[in-house]
């Protein structure tokens, strides 16, 4: 600051000046500035009112800077847990994947008990790869397939109602066997 | 032929061969006759649809699992035509006298069951009706055609005389031609050690219950011979014509939507048949599904089936659709709509085991956001307006579909010495089928407009606005299979329910209000009942559409009510100011 001469003084503090002013001629204009319309006073609705007139070319131009915005909700589904079900992009599922057990070496080549852990009482009997016969009747694991047992139990049901005895009962009457009424052509 | 008695076990294997022989003296005996004699039918009742095959169709009976010629009845249920509604309750014609203890499903028809009654077992307590003059057989196993034997037999003054009486109908009403009368060929038969009676569509919802075990043991009975006894040639009742194979087994499926009926009508023009020009109809921006059914084969995760949907250029693919030999499996997609209305082709193809009857869709994309009402004005007059009854609509409220789930079924063999032998799993896929469902839940109300002065709870005068709310959710047991309803739209009482009408916006999921009215005052969301509109309810219909499952489009038609009482005119009046 010692190396300015004083005209250079002079025109920073006339600067400094007006840059004060411009700044304070901002901040004093924006008080003055109209305020956003808020609810647009509304006529008091009473009986007496005579005369309204509603120019529909001209709606409502003060709301609307109050007008809200509702965003459309999003519906896509996200991708679902329910059965695995992939349902959203190009590349969908019905149903999760399917897999079959997988098992080591050592449990393949385990004479003593399957794979799968069931034991084997005997040596296995081999049988060459190309004459093995699947049984007819398959063992099925689902509770649907066991035949009933017992009460009133039947393949995909339990705890059938009993309805009693039949009732059957032969209706016969009047009416022409040959004469045709209906068609079922 | 004579050999075939009624004590005949039907799996003898040596009829194969004299039925085969049969069949081949028979076959173009047939086919001439078909050339010579057009078909002008619309209800087959086993004639063509009948062609079992001959002998070795049915299969190999068992001890507990089986099933004599002769065992069977019909089904007769009274269907008003106009609306296809059950009017009576079904009832059971049969010559024979079912054994005590039978399982059955109660008295329930195929319309009932295809609007999504479930099963009901039963233990005993079968009713029956033996008619006095003995019925034609019905379920044919050896290809012979009994189609002139049935039909005349059931369109006899006989036969509807005795429907009339046990269902309680006039006769003279009965025969006027606005009922039908629906046939259900039902069989009695042997199943897991159990005798059963069910029809062919009460076998194909048994046969899902039991995840194809019924299937697996009496597939000629249940799944050939059974709904292949009747079907239609010519769509009716909702149900179409059967253009599928006449001759071997058909899927649950098929089953359901087509086989294993006939009708008897008694007026001389047939409905005509619905055609229909496009496979689905889609609004602008939603989320839909599109679904086609697969079968052919067996589909299997060593040999699976894929199924690409090409929708505007781009390929949509389905993956994981299994199903096991014989029966078939819903794949469908789930995308999106174009935001502008326009007609779309969509292009299936199926890779692996397995076809679709469909390999192309025509869809139609419509904008509903259109046709509102005009500007209200306070000279609206309406002199010659009389009240509309509210249409009834699509209406759907619940879906239900099912998915083939396929798991591996272990059979471990030893192969080689004990020293250098290993197990080998020479297992197969068996197949479980998962149901599910979804249902719609849906309620609307319209309120008075805030801005009333005068409405008194729901009573307002005339040229006021109304606004409403319209909720509705899909709950499902497998949410991705489907959408959320996503559009709703609004129908009038002073333009009798049509020429205008409202789309509702969408507020959040399954909330529905009206779009901003630009001729309110407050622009709210508000419709103005017309200034003319006489004293009395003011009804407003909604149809809430758009929910999506593999299973079609769930709707709700939907109404609420105010009531008018004056008009708004009551309430401006001018007059001289008090000194």
């Amino acid at each position: 600051m010692k190396n300015m001469n004083p005209k250079m003084k002079k025109w920073l503090a006339v600067a400094g000046g007006l840059a004060l002013c411009a700044v304070l001629v901002v901040l004093i204009g924006q008080r003055f500035q109209t305020p956003k319309p808020v609810d647009a006073p509304l006529p008091s609705q009473s009986s007496e009112v005579s005369d309204v007139t509603v120019d529909p070319s001209e709606p409502d131009s003060t709301e609307k800077e109050k007008e809200v915005v509702v965003t459309p909700p999003d519906t896509t589904q996200p991708v679902s847990t329910d059965n695995g079900a992939v349902s959203s992009g190009t590349e969908q599922t019905i149903q999760g994947d399917v897999s079959k057990p997988e098992y080591t070496e050592e449990q393949l080549q385990d004479p003593t008990q399957k794979p799968n852990g069931e034991k084997v009482t005997e040596p296995p009997a081999a049988v060459e790869h190309d004459k093995v016969e699947q049984p007819k009747e398959t063992p099925k694991q689902e509770s649907s397939s066991k035949p009933s047992s017992g009460g009133n139990s039947i393949p995909g049901f339990d705890n059938v109602p009993d309805g009693g005895a039949n009732h059957g009962e032969v209706v016969d009457g009047d009416g022409d066997i040959n004469k045709q009424v209906g068609i079922m052509d | 032929m004579a050999r075939l008695k009624d004590t005949v076990p039907f799996y003898l294997q040596k009829q194969e061969v004299r039925m085969k022989n049969l069949l081949l003296r028979v076959l173009p005996l047939f086919l001439i006759f078909c050339l010579l004699c057009p078909m002008t039918a619309f209800a087959d009742t086993g004639g063509s649809g009948n062609i079992d095959g001959g002998g070795g169709g049915m299969g190999q009976g068992t001890s507990t699992n089986s099933w004599s010629p002769g065992n069977e009845g019909v089904r007769v249920t009274v269907v008003r035509a106009s609306d296809h509604a059950v009017v009576t309750t079904p009832f059971d014609f049969t010559n024979k006298a079912p054994s005590a203890g039978i399982y059955h499903f109660g008295k329930v028809s195929k319309l009932q069951y295809n609007n999504g009654v479930s099963l009901n077992p039963v233990k005993g307590g079968y009713i029956y009706k033996n008619p006095g003059q003995t019925m034609p057989r019905i379920i044919s196993t050896n290809g012979s055609n009994n189609i002139e034997a049935i039909k005349k037999y059931f369109c006899s003054e006989y036969v509807v005389k005795r429907i009339a009486e046990i269902t309680g109908m006039n006769y003279d009403v009965l025969i006027g031609g606005k009922y039908k009368i629906l046939l259900e060929p039902l069989a009695y038969y042997k199943f897991e050690g159990n005798m059963f009676a069910t029809t062919a569509t009460e076998a194909a919802l048994y046969d899902e219950q039991t995840s194809g075990l019924l299937r697996r043991r009496m597939v000629s009975l249940t799944h050939k011979n059974l709904p292949l006894a009747m079907f239609l040639e010519v769509s009716d009742l909702g149900y179409p014509a059967w253009g599928g194979s006449k001759t071997s087994a058909a899927t649950n499926a098929d089953i359901k939507s087509s086989l294993g009926l006939g009708i008897v009508r008694f007026e001389k023009t047939p409905e005509e048949p619905q055609i229909e020009a496009y496979d689905y109809e889609y609004r602008v921006n939603t989320n839909v599904i599109t679904a086609v059914r697969v079968s052919g084969g067996q589909s299997d995760p060593d040999s699976p089936t894929r199924v690409s949907f090409n929708i505007g250029g781009q390929t949509y693919s389905v993956g994981n659709v299994y199903y096991p030999d014989g029966d078939s499996q819903l794949a469908w997609v789930k995308w999106k709509t174009p935001d502008t209305e326009q007609n779309m082709t969509i292009a299936v193809t199926v890779s692996g085991p397995g076809s679709t009857a469909k390999t192309t869709l025509n869809v139609k994309i419509v904008d509903l956001d259109k046709n509102t009402p005009p500007n209200p004005v306070a000279d609206d007059r309406n002199d010659s307006f009389s009240r509309a009854s509210v249409p009834s609509r699509a209406v759907k409220s619940t879906a239900s579909w099912s998915v083939w789930r396929p798991w591996w079924q272990e059979y471990w063999v030893w192969h080689g010495d004990d020293e250098d032998g290993y197990w080998c799993d020479h297992g197969w896929y068996e197949f479980d089928l998962d149901r599910y469902s979804a249902s719609l839940t849906a309620d609307m109300s319209i309120q008075c407009d805030s801005k009333n002065p005068t409405a008194s709870g729901t009573v307002m005068k005339s040229g006021y606005g109304i606004n409403q709310t319209v909720t509705g959710s899909i709950s499902s047991n497998q949410s991705s299979a489907v959408t959320q309803p996503q559009n709703a739209v609004s129908y009038f009482p002073e333009f009798g329910y049509e020429t205008y009408w409202r789309l509702l916006e969408r507020m959040g999921t399954g909330r529905f209000e009206f779009q901003k009215n630009p001729y309110s005052t407050y622009k709210n969301r508000t419709h103005f009942s017309p200034i003319w509109m006489p004293d009395g309810a003011y009804t407003v219909n909604t149809w809430l559409i758009d929910a999506w499952t593999p299973d079609g489009m769930l709707s709700a038609n939907l109404t609420d009510s105010l009531t008018i009482k004056g008009n708004l005119w009551q309430d401006w009046h001018a007059g001289p100011l008090k000194p």
